[in-house]
C-alpha cells in the first residue's frame, strides 16, 4: 500500500471545504424561508398539499447537507491522523519490511566494526590509538543512530497502519447511497 | 383554486429569490464536490477509493435537487400563471354580464 498525502494541502482544503457547506447550509435555509413565505402569500387547498411536501423536502434536504458533512468529517479525521507529521507524508508500505531489514543489516555491519575495533591491538603509538578511539566512538554513534532510526520507521509505520484502520472505520460507516425523491406535484391535483 | 387568496407579487418576489438561492445552491453544491475530488487527490492511500466511491454516491443526487428546486418555482408560477387567467377571466364575465343587463334607455 502506497500512502502519497499533501497533509498541509489536505488541510487547507478541508477548511474550504467547510466554508462551502457552510454556505450551501444558508442557501438551502433561505430556500425553504422562501417556500415557507411563499405559503402565506398563496393559500388555498393546492397550497397546504404543497406546504406538507415541502417539509418532506427540507428533510432530504437536511439529511443530504447532514451525509455531506459527515464524508467531509472523514477527511478532517483524516488530516487530524498525519497532522503531526509534517507538510507531507510520502511512504510504499509494503517495502516496509525490506526498509527495515536493510537498517538491520547497517547495524549489524556498525557491531562487527565496533567488534574489530575492540580486538585491534592497543599497543600503538598515541596518535594511532586515538585514531582507533575516535573511530570506535564514531562507529557507537552510527550505530545509536541506526537504532534510533528503525524506532522512529516503526513507529510511523505503525501510525501510518492504525491511522488507516482508524479513518477506514470512519468510512465505513458513511451512507453509501442517498435517497432524494423527484419532486412530483400538480395544481391539478394529481400529485404524486 | 381560490384567486382571493393569492397575493401575486408578493409571490413573485419569492420565486425570484427562490430562483436566486437555487442557483446559490447549485454551484455551491458543484465546488463541494470538486473540493471533494481536490481532497482525495492529496490523499492518495488504500481508504481513497472508497472515500470516492461515497462522494459519487452523494453527487448523483444533486440533479434530482436541482430538478426538484426548478419544479418548486415552476409551481408557484403556475399559481400566479392561474391568478392572471382567473382574474382575466372575471374581468371576461363581468364585461358579459354588463353587455347582458344593458338597457337601452332611448325608449324612454
Amino acid at each position: 500500500m502506497i500512502v502519497d498525502i499533501n497533509i498541509k494541502q489536505l488541510g487547507s482544503l478541508v477548511t474550504e471545504l467547510t466554508e462551502l457547506i457552510n454556505e450551501c447550509d444558508e442557501a438551502e435555509l433561505n430556500i425553504f424561508n422562501q417556500l415557507k413565505e411563499a405559503c402565506v402569500n398563496w393559500q388555498d387547498g393546492n397550497s397546504v398539499e404543497f406546504e406538507g411536501k415541502m417539509k418532506n423536502e427540507k428533510k432530504y434536504t437536511q439529511n443530504f447537507l447532514g451525509a455531506i458533512q459527515k464524508n467531509k468529517d472523514a477527511l478532517r479525521f483524516a488530516y487530524d491522523e498525519y497532522k503531526a507529521i509534517g507538510n507531507k507524508l510520502y511512504a510504499n508500505l509494503e517495502k516496509k519490511s525490506a526498509i527495515i531489514k536493510a537498517v538491520d543489516t547497517c547495524i549489524s555491519n556498525a557491531n562487527d566494526v565496533i567488534y574489530e575495533l575492540d580486538r585491534a591491538e592497543r599497543g600503538f603509538y598515541y596518535y594511532e590509538l586515538t585514531l582507533i578511539n575516535n573511530q570506535r566512538s564514531n562507529m557507537y554513534t552510527v550505530r545509536d543512530n541506526l537504532k534510533t532510526m528503525k524506532s522512529k520507521l516503526n513507529e510511523l509505520y505503525k501510525k501510518i497502519e492504525n491511522a488507516e484502520a482508524r479513518i477506514a472505520t470512519k468510512v465505513s460507516k458513511l451512507e453509501s447511497s442517498m435517497t432524494f425523491p423527484e419532486f412530483d406535484f400538480s395544481l391539478d391535483g394529481r400529485n404524486g | 383554486m381560490n384567486d382571493n387568496k393569492v397575493n401575486e407579487s408578493l409571490l413573485q418576489k419569492n420565486i425570484d429569490l427562490l430562483k436566486s438561492y437555487s442557483n446559490e445552491e447549485r454551484k455551491n453544491l458543484n465546488l463541494i464536490f470538486e473540493k471533494f475530488d481536490s481532497c482525495l487527490a492529496n490523499y492518495k492511500t488504500n481508504n481513497t477509493k472508497s472515500m470516492k466511491n461515497k462522494h459519487t454516491a452523494l453527487k448523483s443526487r444533486v440533479t434530482t435537487i436541482n430538478s426538484n428546486r426548478t419544479k418548486y418555482a415552476s409551481v408557484l408560477e403556475s399559481v400566479i400563471r392561474r391568478y392572471y387567467e382567473i382574474a382575466a377571466s372575471v374581468v371576461v364575465a363581468a364585461r358579459k354580464a354588463e353587455g347582458d343587463i344593458h338597457v337601452d334607455e332611448s325608449d324612454y
